[in-house]
């Protein structure tokens, strides 16, 4: 029974690690879907929605530096080519943001713990298969994948992860795990990630399996198009 | 025969493998102003805030926030208001004004500024 104990608490622990690359740090503010927006003021009202927070008191604001960001991306739009009116085709950009409406059909997103993901658009069905590079020494193999529907700005999916590893004592470590995944993406490059609840199966080779569930997290990352 | 020491142990081991990683990060930053200047421009994403600005001499200006109630002085160089309901009267706008929020209402006493209304519900009057 201790023994038992002992493994679940870690196999709990390790959810760290395995769980997306996320830190199990408790729910965290996420950000509803947002609708289509077919002009550069609208694109700049859904990127202010998208960057407001929440102060101590409960007061909503936008960072300074964030409504530089929105305003900046905003110029670039309509200055790049497209009329006031937003009723015409989007401008080309240099922008990380690859587009008036952001999205390439390919492109990459880079989270803060290192995981990447390689994604593709297919109309509004987005894929990503996910790899990392430099998973800790215990982590045999990680793969990860995501499948979503992008709205606007937003990708509403699921995430698949599944690990091998070394238990020690020649013991060995197979997880699974699965949840919901949301991706918010800002015009200036950069992706809000909300991860959670998270369902964990965990199989041992030592030990009997164990399952859990978790809460999941929210990280920030970027992303760029891959020509 | 796997003893229950060793298997406390390779709990152990995990447990040290994992913790070496850092937490939320994101989380424990320390919030941002919502005001501030970069490269001579006053960014202003409050909400719900009664205030007087001040271009000074050609500063520029964007309002992100919304339902704000703003006297702005000096001579602003160009102003975008991305933000709802805001009711913002301005000394004078040099260059130009971009409103691409919803229901604000505007009023500029002097310059000649290019005018862009781009949302809609907006009220903009020179005088």
């Amino acid at each position: 029974m201790m023994s038992r104990l002992a493994l679940g608490m870690v196999a709990a622990v390790g959810l760290y690690i395995g769980t997306f690359g996320l830190p199990m740090s408790g729910p965290c503010v996420g950000v509803a879907g947002a609708a289509p927006s077919p002009t550069c003021s609208s694109d700049l009202r859904e990127c202010l929605r998208l960057s407001a927070k929440t102060g101590i008191y409960g007061a909503r604001y936008v960072t300074a530096e964030d409504v530089a960001k929105c305003v900046e991306a905003f110029n670039a739009c309509i200055h790049g080519g497209a009329s006031t009116g937003g009723n015409t085709a989007p401008p080309p950009t240099t922008s990380p943001g690859g587009g008036r409406k952001g999205l390439p059909q390919h492109f990459a997103i880079d989270d803060t713990s290192g995981i990447v993901g390689d994604c593709r658009l297919n109309g509004d069905a987005m894929s990503c298969t996910q790899s990392w590079g430099s998973p800790p020494d215990w982590v045999q193999t990680w793969s990860g994948t995501v499948t979503g529907t992008l709205s606007g700005l937003t990708m509403t999916g699921n995430q698949k992860v599944h690990v091998l590893g070394d238990a020690g004592q020649g013991c060995t470590l197979e997880e699974n795990y699965s949840g919901s995944v949301t991706y918010v993406f800002s015009l200036d490059g950069t992706v809000k990630i909300t991860a959670g609840p998270v369902h964990r199966e965990s199989t041992f080779s030592c030990a009997e399996p164990t399952s859990g569930t978790s809460e999941g997290g929210e990280s920030q990352g970027t992303w760029s198009p891959i020509n | 025969m796997r003893t229950k020491s060793s298997q406390i142990l390779i709990g152990l081991m995990l447990a040290v493998a994992v913790l070496g990683l850092s937490g939320c990060p994101k989380k424990q930053a320390v919030d941002k102003p919502p005001v501030g200047e970069m490269g001579n421009t006053l960014n202003d994403g409050r909400f719900g805030t009664t205030a007087t600005l001040n271009c000074g001499q050609g500063k520029g200006l964007n309002i992100g926030g919304s339902r704000n109630t703003y006297t702005v002085k000096g001579k602003c160089g160009s102003v975008v208001v991305g933000g709802d309901e805001n009711k913002i009267s301005f000394d004078g706008i040099e260059t130009d004004l971009t409103v691409a929020g919803l229901n604000n209402t505007i009023t500029y006493r002097e310059g000649n500024p290019n005018v862009q209304d781009l949302g809609t519900g907006n009220t903009i009057t020179h005088g």
